[in-house]
């Protein structure tokens, strides 16, 4: 029974050394230099897209999101040396195909792991944020390719719709509450907006997306209540 | 006599006594004699020697009484028609003689209460009811007789004789008030000595029956009515009806039934009829006819709840008849128009609750709530504003400027007083307050004020209504005024000791900034001219010596001079603004000037220039010398030739009569942004003191403290919280709909 009990735990300390020798910090540098913008010491947006290509996906892929977050980039288009090592650490992959490999199992996790979601979608907006110019609400023409993206795999019912109001009604910025709020708001609603109630503390903005849908909607069903009144007419 | 215990014969005592009693309780004549010796009589038998007498003589006189009272029920019963009057004689009589009989047997009594006392404390206390129905007062035992062997086997005869009576009085026919008043009243009184439910013979026997009888001859009374009236002179029969209900209970019944028949009689007549007299109130309301509706008022007052309709119908026709009045103003002057139609308003309702509604509470609010709503009506559902603080504004400010119209020093304080009550009604009461910080800081500045005190008085009143920080800005700009009178006399000494003559006279105003509603915006860059030069340079060192550290600002735009003119027929006296006096000023030393010359030297901006030059064109001070468009070459001529009929005028500018729309519309914008930053102060400090806060709690306390000058919209207090979150002054803590202070 003894060697019994002893397997396991040899298995598990050679797993955790393979798992180690998985990782190489000289190999993730080199990595970090082959992509590495010529005057900083960070891959830019050049690096970025050469990286892409060589992973397989398009910059604007959802993996490139969620990389960037497993990364906690900073901000969009721009890794650090400190944030690409650290990431690769974290993947535990110091090499193209190593990150490639881990695909399946990152996808995996977001789609089904409410938490690590919410981490990530809570991650998206400073990383669309250009806080360099001093932005502290994130412009609708970023935010709503953003959220398209974050939603990937879940996206809410009212998603496309909450970005026709933002067009239609040119509004200008979304605040980083607004942003998380939205999460929450998505969840609460789902696809009927009656539950919503605008006595709670949601942001305004969710008050007058609310209100422009109900108005939109009545006018819908008005249109169509004389199109139907038409019709009958005609057979008449 | 001796009043120690002896041996007794009760029969031959008893015998006397009998003989006595029996004339007592028919109150028969009793010499005071016989009365002491009987009254020895019961004190001897009661301690009796070797055995007291006391229960014996208890029994028999209790035997005695059953049997007068028995024979006399006999004869009441008998008495057929005028068993009633019977009744009443033989009650009256009993009732005395039973009191006298109390008071002869009265040391009996006192050995019964003791005997109650002692048995009492040996049950303690309990079991006393049925103690007390074995042993009674001789009093008390009388009336108990009465009860028992009177009014219990006649009951059912009493009860029909007396309501039959009472539905004959009804009927106005003629009833024996006295007899019925007592007989009724025996009920209670045969009662009275209980400790309890001294009522409920009274109510068991007469009372419930009376109101149902009373019910039920008022429901069909009120049918009746009905049929042959209406509703305004059903009303005024009900009110008859009700007083006469009052009158005849009080006739005959015990105090305890009046409030009950009265209340069974409004049941019937009014409460059973609401649906129908509220279906009147709106046309009785709209009509304004007094009569019914005081009379209205009176029959539903008692009713639980039964003013309301009547209420909302009245508050909705004040809402109509004020909306109309605002909706017709039009014509010249329409800010005094809108005062007067709201007070007029208030003046007649208020006046016609006070002699239709006797001042009733329900109906005053329901005046204020009215007031209130045409007041802060919407211009339209989409406009978020409302021109009445505006409009009132501007009344104020027409009767605090000086005008031709003389009115007396109480007149112009009591039109103030009225402001102020329209004032109270006005939501938005800090656009009011700019818009009169606007038109004070005219009035200041250019003098325009009729009377300094009627100023103070009127901010003092908007203080007494709205609190001092609301006022804060008005005063600092009234004690500025002040503070330059004295200023400008320092400035006339400060001078003197430094021997300069400034050549010209010479005074300010030094305003306060962020006190007075003067935006520096507009400003367009001036060259002083050189005549004033040095003025403005001796001031500014006067003013640097005395304040050093204060920044001085000079607002031109808003100066006005004097000049004299001395190049026409006659010496005029002028008053100009700043710059019409800087163009003028061009021409002491020549009669033509180039526009590029007036450019250059006053330095005045193009937009500013041409209008300041076209107000002297106008007035025909100079001439353009040539037509069209003027430009850098133009020149103008000074027209030597000018008279005025007056020799002391005022140049006027095209002065736009109604205010632009720009300038109203910048007043809202600047009240906007103070409502933000007033919201935001109020929402950092409630959330200060609280640390953590639900949503909506928050959101009535601030619209609880922004009441006094506005009712902020929910939007726009959840923009102001979200502006916060954003600048980190509050985050939302892990409970949803919950903020927490950001320290």
């Amino acid at each position: 029974s003894d060697t019994h009990k002893q397997f396991p735990r040899q298995n598990g300390v050679e797993t955790n050394t393979a798992m180690k020798s998985d990782f190489s910090e000289r190999k993730a540098n080199k990595l970090f230099e082959k992509y590495k913008d010529n005057s900083e010491d960070a891959i830019l947006a050049e690096g970025t897209e050469r990286f892409c290509q060589d992973l397989k996906v398009s910059p604007e892929d959802f993996i490139v999101l969620v990389i960037a977050w497993k990364f906690q980039a900073a901000v969009m288009c721009r890794f650090t040396r400190t944030e690409f090592i650290q990431g690769c650490r974290t993947l535990r992959a110091d090499s193209i195909n190593a990150i490639k490999a881990k695909f399946p199992d990152l996808r995996h996790e977001v789609k089904t792991d409410d938490a690590m979601f919410k981490d990530l979608y809570r991650y998206t907006f400073g990383f669309g944020l250009d806080t360099e110019g001093g932005q502290r609400t994130l412009p609708c023409e970023i935010a709503i390719p953003l959220w398209k993206l974050v939603f990937y795999y879940r996206q809410p019912p009212i998603l496309d719709r909450w970005c026709n109001f933002l067009t239609v009604n040119q509004v200008k910025g979304i605040s980083r509450d607004t942003w998380q709020m939205f999460l929450h708001f998505v969840e609460v609603i789902g696809d009927n907006l009656s539950n919503y109630d605008d006595n709670e503390a949601w942001p305004s903005l969710f008050d007058d997306f609310v209100e422009y849908e109900n108005d939109r909607l009545k006018t819908l069903n008005q249109v169509e209540k004389e199109d139907n009144n038409q019709e009958e007419t005609h057979l008449v | 006599m001796s009043l120690k215990p002896r041996i007794v014969n009760f029969e031959e005592t008893w015998g006397r006594l009998l003989e006595t009693v029996q004339s007592v309780i028919q109150l028969g004549d009793i010499k005071r004699g016989t009365w002491s010796d009987r009254f020895s009589d019961v004190y001897a038998l009661c301690v009796a020697f070797p055995e007291p007498h006391s229960e014996r003589l208890y029994n028999v006189t209790k035997l005695f009484l059953e049997e007068h009272v028995d024979n006399l029920r006999k004869q009441v019963a008998g008495a057929g028609e005028s068993l009633l009057s019977q009744y009443h004689r033989f009650w009256q009589q009993y009732s005395k003689g039973a009191a006298y009989m109390d008071q002869l047997y009265s040391y009996l009594n006192q050995h019964i209460r003791k005997q109650k006392m002692s048995e009492a404390d040996r049950n303690f206390g309990a079991f006393t009811d049925t103690i007390e129905e074995q042993l009674m007062d001789i009093g008390e035992l009388a009336l108990d007789i009465w009860k028992r062997l009177m009014i219990r086997p006649l009951d059912k005869c009493l009860q029909e004789l007396l309501l039959r009576e009472m539905l004959k009085d009804r009927a106005g026919d003629d009833t024996q008030h006295t007899v019925l008043h007592s007989v009724i009243n025996s009920l209670v009184e045969v009662e009275q000595y209980k400790k309890k439910q001294q009522l409920k013979l009274y109510q068991d026997l007469f009372e419930i029956k009376c109101l149902e009888q009373t019910g039920a001859f008022y429901r069909k009374e009120s049918a009746r009515l009905l049929q042959d009236h209406d509703c305004s002179q059903y009303m005024g029969k009900v009110l008859q009806r009700l007083q006469e209900e009052q009158l005849r209970s009080r006739k005959f019944l015990h105090p305890s039934s009046y409030h009950r028949v009265l209340e069974e009689c409004q049941k019937r007549m009014v409460a059973d009829h609401m649906s129908l007299l509220h279906s009147e109130c709106r046309t009785m309301v709209r009509k304004e006819q007094r009569q019914d509706l005081s009379r209205m008022y009176e029959l539903l007052k008692p009713i639980t709840s039964g003013l309301s309709i009547m209420v909302e119908e009245l508050e909705a026709h004040i809402i109509d008849s004020g909306r109309q009045a605002i909706a017709g103003l039009h014509g010249d002057n329409i800010p005094a128009q809108f005062v007067e139609a709201m007070l007029s308003l208030h003046i007649k309702f208020s006046e016609m609750i006070t002699t239709v509604f006797n001042k009733d509470q329900l109906f005053t609010k329901s005046l204020d709530m009215a007031c209130s709503s045409v007041v802060n009506k919407k211009l339209s559902s989409k406009h978020n504003s409302c021109r009445s603080p505006e409009l009132l504004a501007r009344h104020c400010d027409a009767l605090l400027k000086k005008s031709s119209k003389g009115s007396s020093e109480s007149e112009l304080d009591d039109r103030l007083g009225q402001c102020i009550l329209v004032f109270r009604y006005i939501d938005d009461k800090d656009i009011f307050q700019r818009f009169y910080a606007r038109m004070l800081a005219k009035r200041l500045i250019h003098g325009l004020s009729t009377s300094m005190d009627a100023e103070e008085s009127m901010i003092n009143k908007l203080k007494q209504a709205c609190g001092y920080e609301f006022t804060n800005k008005l005063h600092r700009m009234f004690t500025d005024m002040g503070v330059s009178d004295d200023l400008n006399n320092k400035f006339a000494k400060f001078s003197q000791e430094k021997e300069t003559d400034l050549g010209i006279n010479f005074s300010i105003y030094v305003l306060t900034t962020g006190s007075w509603p003067l935006g520096q915006s507009a400003l367009t860059p001036f060259a002083i001219s050189q005549e004033l030069e040095k003025s403005v340079r001796m001031f500014e060192i006067f003013y640097s010596e005395k304040f050093p550290g204060r920044k001085l600002t000079w607002l031109h735009h808003l100066c006005t001079g004097e000049l004299k003119l001395n190049y026409l027929k006659k010496p005029y006296i002028v008053t100009t603004t700043t710059f019409q006096m800087a163009v003028l000023l061009m021409f002491n030393n020549q009669d033509t000037v180039q526009y590029s010359e007036l450019i250059n030297s006053s330095l005045i901006n193009e937009k500013e220039l041409s209008k300041t030059v076209q107000s002297l064109i106008d007035t025909k001070f100079i001439e353009q010398n040539h037509e069209g468009p003027i430009t850098e070459n133009t020149s103008f001529t000074l027209n030597l030739l000018y008279s005025n009929k007056r020799t002391k005028f005022k140049i006027t500018t095209a002065v736009q009569r109604d205010p632009p729309q720009q300038e109203v519309e910048q007043t809202h914008n600047a009240v906007d942004e103070d409502r933000k930053l007033y919201l935001q102060a109020a929402i950092v400090r409630i959330m200060k003191a609280r640390k953590k806060l639900r949503h909506n709690i928050l959101i009535q306390e601030v619209i609880s403290q922004a009441r006094s000058r506005f009712s902020p919209s929910v939007s726009m207090i959840k923009k102001c919280i979200e502006a916060l979150i954003d600048k980190q002054y509050l985050e939302r803590t892990t409970k949803a709909d919950e903020y927490a202070y950001v320290a």
